[in-house]
């Protein structure tokens, strides 16, 4: 690992300036852990669960935390060659409305993300992918909920036709990325995944092009 | 289109003629509601007709809503609470929903004047590993997003910023969460001293904007308040760069 040249501290703080390293790869990090003493799985939903962990904190003293358990999902940014990207409208009950966002869905037990991927692509939009790699991944909140989206980037599609689920209602819209880039910015989109990846898709073909 | 369709946004008749483009709603024409500091006035160029409807805003839109029964609250706990609703589908069969409610939070990215972002390092249990975010933390009751940032900008990393504006918000979960997370790009940071909560243990780094952006792109983050808060650095930074 390259020493930063810049070690010293910014003038106008005592944190250091450091290359970034990720997160249990510093040797500080060991010094953070809490150490999880019980698991009590307290309620039971149809896709959620939560559960109560007590832990000992670094300093000796004892918490609960509350945390939602989640099987984990993936998501779809697919671009076609004309850098329209196929957004899904569904409705949400947590916000009582329907949202615009990119295809997704929850992992099936075992099942691998890349595959989850290509199966959600298909049933929601139609489109399978020649291509398909992955572009960020996503905690949705790591203070209460261990759900981790990974969102895919798909090139090379073709349309074969949808097949949601025996509950599920959709509409799908084709968008340009640059539309919905300036759509997360500013707000009038709010799903974090969506945000993420479409952004994430923007500075990667960004990168790519310069 | 049918005569007895009106236009969701405006209230406006249906347009006697289809949309050029072949939408079922015309996004061509203009519309009434509040758009972000992004949007333009002035009417789009024909070959950039713009196609992104927002949600509820769509024709029909309304037929994918689910009608909400009855409710519950499940499950009470000190951060959120799960609340059981039984709904009606569109197609008239009821299900069961279960819903985090939560009272939300904030995040912020403070930016250094060589252009370093402040990073917290902390113990996640849900996750059971240490992570690097963006500092961030949950409203107290009654609290506005704009003071639990400057709250928590300061308790965890010293920090008091001169300049603090709203970026964006994003739903961190919305499948089965109410969570909404506010982001607020400080600058001009002066330093007073951390005051991390009693049961907080973190470190703060200092690190590139760049390198953070990087790690983004290599799927190095994870956290996605810490990912979009890096990528709306990395494309207003572009945008700044190309004026």
């Amino acid at each position: 690992m390259a020493q930063n040249p810049l070690s010293a501290a910014e003038p106008e703080s005592p944190w250091p300036s450091r290359p970034y390293i990720a997160g249990d790869a510093d040797p500080r990090d060991a010094a953070l852990h809490e150490h999880i003493n019980g698991d009590e799985h307290i309620w039971r939903g149809g896709v959620i669960d939560v559960h109560n962990l007590q832990v000992t904190l670094p300093d000796g003293a004892h918490e609960e935390r509350d945390v939602v358990r989640h099987p984990g999902g993936v998501g779809v940014v697919a671009i076609t060659p004309q850098g329209q990207v196929p957004v899904v409208r569904q409705y949400r009950v947590p916000f009582d409305a329907v949202t615009v966002e990119i295809p997704a869905g929850k992992l099936d037990p075992g099942e691998d993300p890349a595959s989850a991927a290509r199966r959600e692509l298909r049933e929601e939009t139609g489109f399978v992918a020649d291509r398909l790699e992955p572009l960020v991944s996503v905690a949705a909140s790591p203070g209460y909920t261990d759900e981790v989206v990974r969102v895919y980037l798909a090139h090379g599609l073709h349309f074969v036709g949808t097949s949601p689920d025996a509950d599920e209602f959709l509409n799908v819209d084709m968008v340009d990325l640059r539309e919905l880039v300036l759509a997360a910015l500013g707000g009038s989109i709010t799903d974090a995944k969506t945000v993420a990846g479409v952004l994430a898709a923007h500075a990667r073909t960004t990168l790519s092009a310069s | 289109m049918a005569e007895d369709q009106e236009k969701v946004v405006s209230g406006e008749e249906a347009p006697a003629e289809p949309c050029p483009d072949g939408a079922e709603q015309c996004a061509c024409e203009p519309d009434d509601t509040g758009r972000g500091p992004y949007e333009t006035t002035e009417s789009p160029e024909p070959e950039e007709v713009p196609s992104l409807i927002l949600g509820d805003e769509a024709e029909h839109d309304a037929d994918l809503h689910e009608q909400i029964l009855s409710s519950e609250i499940a499950w009470s706990g000190k951060i959120f609470n799960v609340e059981r609703l039984d709904v009606r589908l569109p197609n008239g069969r009821t299900s069961v929903r279960d819903v985090v409610r939560h009272r939300g939070a904030v995040a912020i990215v403070a930016l250094t004047e060589t252009g370093k972002i402040a990073l917290v390092r902390q113990y996640r249990t849900a996750l059971d590993r240490v992570t690097v975010e963006i500092p961030a933390g949950k409203l107290d009751p009654g609290e506005e997003p704009l003071e639990c940032a400057k709250r928590e900008l300061k308790e965890e990393t010293g920090f008091v910023a001169g300049c603090i504006a709203y970026l964006t918000t994003i739903a961190s979960s919305c499948g089965f969460s109410d969570e909404l997370i506010h982001i607020y790009l400080a600058t001009q940071l002066g330093f007073e001293g951390a005051e991390p909560d009693e049961d907080e243990f973190l470190n703060v780094d200092l690190v590139p904007v760049n390198e953070l952006v990087d790690a983004v792109l290599d799927g190095k983050i994870e956290d996605a308040k810490t990912v979009v808060g890096a990528l709306a650095c990395e494309v207003m930074a572009h945008r700044l760069a190309e004026e």
